[in-house]
């Protein structure tokens, strides 16, 4: 940490210490309590993120995705899966029903190239019941007749719908709804992210739509998830835990929590899902927010032949009921900056526009949802100017628009010699409550920018 | 959580001003970094490899790999301490970081001789970067030439400690049994890793009350991840090392009741280290056999019971830590459980229900965890690791493999956080307690 930082962190903690709202009124940490910070954690959540997939469909042996989720409360449950296009479109909705304790594995290679949502059994409560185990019980929040034979195979219309969307980036014109264009950029294989929310109901209801969290959105943190990144055909795999993002607070239900706003204030700055709140309830939903700032390991080249790609998920920009030319926007969002270190702390960043002449713009653009390798063809990414083939790089990635820092997520899939793979999160710098941060010293030369490292302890 | 429960819960809702004090304001309580007993995978003051296998007879065979990066532009120490599966701390090294500096170890190196070749981790070998600044917390005196090669009658002794339990006599320490256990697959070295920044390149170990006085600091500037890679049977593993924040990180004494080194705080002072505890209540994914010939291993690591300057002798009692409860659940939430008929202790020793204080087993057969009879092949374990009626910490990686050729490791989910209090047996082994996330509010 920088040292200058103390006097002014200390400071604030003595000044704060009457007036937080804190289970022990001295000292730090402020709250000991589970599900009482912004710090993200492995900890049962509201909403799973998943922050990208990646489905070859034209092969059942070549990349997928696996998605697990799992109900860890005695209490059923009703678990909403969206799956939105890399330009944050979301395409395609679907509930699993869970009973207490209960698991659901998804293959979205099933879901997106042959139309089928968890075969033979789908993921509903259906005529004949739901396997239940010996100790779950109902959930007077959930509707569960909503979720009696739910389909498990998908309209053909559908299915070609979900292919256009995450290869295309288009969908056709269906029903009511015109053709759209630009929702998602162009991929050999299917391609996005997915949310999964505990949901009241099942219901084809989507997050943008106000419905969604006016009625059947739930608060209850009791679902924790995981996913797996198989690629039979070149014997590789890589699995991580999705993003747990809590409520907090949590429970009631959406109507409760509408008739007694004072019984549910939210502290964070922010939330997970704040693009899509109405101006009166901005934070509504709850939802913890994602950092922005991250360090990331990386290693490229070597004797191992080794690859570093970066998975970066972003908040996109498209709120409530955006028309589908608004989501091209979703497909170029800035970031503040990236610096590239390599193991002897020698650092690299984007050329700077004015070093060109005539100018040239060199901004780090990427989409809501991505997959990145760190080679010299990406200008995305700093490059290595020294022949180092491993260091770390801070990612900063607000867009500074908005008055919070932009939320994002960053996984490290790292591979090697074409038969050993791994993926782990980034480290985050500071949680989704931190103030943003401008650009560094790396970046910025003169003047006093601030020093890349973690964030302060107390947020202003 | 239990209908019984919720229905509690939505009539505190409607009651707006019988709330304590976190629920009656706002929350979350904080929203300040570095501020709660969540653990994130966030820059800390402790770094945790939670199990590591190393084969020493081949470079292409098991290994460990892991890296820890110091991500502020001050120069930090960090001391790395190898503990033996019974938490006997047998081996520790320091690193020298500059400012956004990186260090790589290959336990495969350090356990047959050398410390991150060609250049070692020292002073003498680390080029400052540009925005790299001193830091005037460290004394470097002892950091400058850091020993890469490890003296022969040392590297025995290590070895010997990671795979058989056995630290031969030296000078005037006597030789130690029991340190660790023996009998691993391959004569594999065994044990967890931790790592903590520190004020100097010292040789202090964390089982020594100086170490919290002299030696630890408690900056939250490192990060860190593994890979557990087999070159002969192309497997790869890898996940963030477990980020354990000091908090606070300077000024007020900390609020945490327990700490990830309490067992070794004295108890005047009983949470010095300021380290955020780890939890003991668990779920992990688990899926075996079926076509794809899946096996899931759980490493496991938990809090050893020996306290500071314990005598060799009682490291033993690391191997006998007692489980509350496992409870096996398959896809259609059919559950089965095991818990001990009777209380645990160490002495004398009781051999039903214990672990050791890091290990890996595997799921899907008769053995450590409750077997489902039915021919399921995937669900999710509930693991409460606490014992002797306190909420020991642990921390858990579900590794799963298939058809010998996929790998992945991932952590399992906590159910609470480190400061949650333990939770006794569940309805699934005659107890009480409902399986599931712990209750918001933490008890004061």
């Amino acid at each position: 940490m920088k040292h200058r930082a103390i006097p002014a962190l200390l400071l604030l903690l003595f000044l704060t210490t009457v007036a937080a709202a804190s289970t022990h009124p001295s000292g730090l940490p402020h709250s000991t309590d589970n599900d009482d910070s912004c710090d993200i954690a492995l900890l049962p959540a509201a909403t799973l993120l998943v922050p990208w997939f990646e489905v070859d469909l034209a092969s059942p042996t070549g990349e997928t995705t696996l998605v697990t989720v799992t109900n860890v409360s005695n209490q059923e449950q009703v678990a909403r899966v969206t799956m939105w296009t890399d330009r944050a479109y979301p395409v395609m909705t679907f509930n699993v029903y869970l009973t207490g304790y209960d698991v659901q594995s998804l293959n979205l290679y099933d879901i997106i190239a042959r139309g089928q949502i968890a075969p033979p059994n789908g993921t509903g409560f259906d005529d004949a019941g739901s396997a239940e185990g010996q100790l779950s019980d109902p959930n007077p929040n959930v509707d569960h007749e909503t979720c009696r034979n739910l389909p498990t195979t998908l309209n053909p219309v559908y299915v070609t719908l979900m292919q256009q969307a995450f290869t295309a980036g288009t969908t056709p014109a269906f029903g009511a709804h015109a053709a759209c264009t630009k929702i998602g950029g162009t991929h050999t294989h299917a391609s996005g992210y997915l949310t999964i929310d505990v949901v009241r109901n099942c219901t084809a209801t989507q997050p943008q739509e106000a419905a969604y969290f006016n009625d059947e959105i739930l608060f209850d943190n009791v679902l924790v998830g995981e996913y797996q990144q198989i690629n039979l055909g070149e014997n590789l795999a890589q699995g991580s835990p999705a993003v747990h993002i809590r409520a907090i607070p949590e429970g009631g239900t959406a109507a409760q929590r509408a008739a007694f706003p004072q019984n549910y204030v939210v502290n964070a700055p922010q939330t997970f899902y704040g693009r899509f709140m109405p101006a009166g309830a901005p934070k509504f939903d709850s939802r913890q927010p994602l950092p922005s700032v991250y360090a990331v390991h990386w290693i490229a080249g070597g004797a191992g032949s080794f690859q570093t790609d970066l998975e970066i998920w972003r908040d996109a920009k498209t709120g409530t009921a955006a028309e589908c030319p608004a989501y091209a926007a979703n497909g170029t969002i800035t970031a503040t900056e990236l610096v590239r270190f390599d193991e002897e702390e020698n650092f690299t960043v984007i050329p700077d526009s004015t070093w060109y002449d005539p100018p040239i713009e060199l901004d780090s653009v990427f989409a809501a949802a991505g997959r990145y390798t760190l080679d010299e063809e990406d200008i995305n990414f700093p490059a290595v100017d020294n022949g180092a083939v491993a260091g770390w790089m801070y990612l900063n990635l607000d867009e500074r628009t908005t008055p919070g820092a932009r939320q994002a997520w960053v996984v490290a899939s790292q591979r090697a010699q074409g038969r050993f793979s791994v993926d782990s999160d980034a480290v985050a710098l500071g949680n989704g409550c931190s103030p943003a941060v401008g650009e560094s010293e790396a970046t910025v030369t003169e003047g006093d920018a601030p020093s890349i490292g973690p964030a302060a302890n107390i947020n202003p | 959580m239990r209908a019984a429960g919720m229905s509690a819960l939505v009539l505190l809702l409607f009651t707006p001003f019988s709330f304590g004090a976190v629920r009656g304001t706002a929350s979350p309580s904080t929203t300040n970094n570095d501020d709660s007993c969540d653990i994130g995978v966030a820059p800390a003051a402790t770094l945790l490899l939670p199990y590591f296998m190393v084969d020493l007879a081949s470079r292409n065979g098991e290994q460990t790999v892991f890296t820890v990066t110091n991500v502020s532009n001050t120069e930090q120490v960090a001391h790395v301490t190898l503990w033996t599966d019974f938490a006997f701390p047998a081996f520790d090294f320091n690193i020298y970081l500059t400012g956004y500096d990186v260090q790589s170890i290959n336990l495969y190196d350090v356990l047959t001789g050398r410390i991150a070749p060609p250049h070692g981790t020292g002073y003498s070998d680390s080029e400052p970067g540009p925005y790299s600044v001193p830091n005037p917390a460290i004394n470097l005196s002892r950091c400058y030439d850091l020993p890469a090669e490890i003296p022969r009658a040392m590297l025995t002794r290590t070895q010997q400690a990671f795979t058989i339990g056995l630290l031969p006599a030296a000078g005037d320490a006597p030789a130690c049994t029991n340190i660790g256990s023996s009998g691993h697959p391959l004569g594999a070295a065994i044990g967890y890793v931790t790592v903590d920044v520190v004020g100097s390149c010292t040789t202090l170990q964390p089982t020594q009350p100086e170490y919290y006085t002299q030696a630890i600091r408690f900056d939250n500037v490192l990060i860190g991840d593994y890979q557990q890679v087999n070159r002969g049977q192309s497997f790869a593993y890898g996940n963030p090392l477990v980020h354990i924040r000091a908090v606070p990180e300077d000024g007020p004494a900390t609020n945490l009741r327990k700490t990830f080194y309490g067992r070794f705080q004295a108890a005047a002072t009983p949470a010095l280290d300021r380290r955020q505890p780890l939890p003991s209540t668990f779920a992990a994914r688990w899926i075996a056999g079926g076509m794809g010939s899946f096996e899931t291993n759980m490493k496991i690591w938990r809090d050893g019971r020996t306290p500071a300057n314990a005598p060799c002798e009682k490291y033993k009692c690391n191997a006998k830590l007692q489980v509350v409860e496992f409870v096996t659940f398959d896809e259609d939430e059919n559950g089965v459980g095991e818990a001990p008929e009777e209380g645990p202790v160490c002495t004398p020793i009781q051999l039903e229900f214990v672990t050791n204080a890091a290990f890996s087993a595997r799921v899907g057969r008769r053995g450590v965890f409750p077997y489902l009879d039915n021919g399921a092949i995937g669900g999710w374990i509930y693991m409460n690791l606490a014992n002797e009626s306190v909420a020991r910490q642990a921390w858990v990686i579900s590794s799963m493999s298939a058809e010998g050729r996929y790998g992945v490791d991932m952590d399992a989910t906590w159910l609470g956080n480190g400061c949650t209090e333990e939770l006794a047996e569940s309805e699934f082994n005659d107890g009480t307690a409902v399986i599931g996330p712990a209750s918001n509010p933490t008890p004061p």
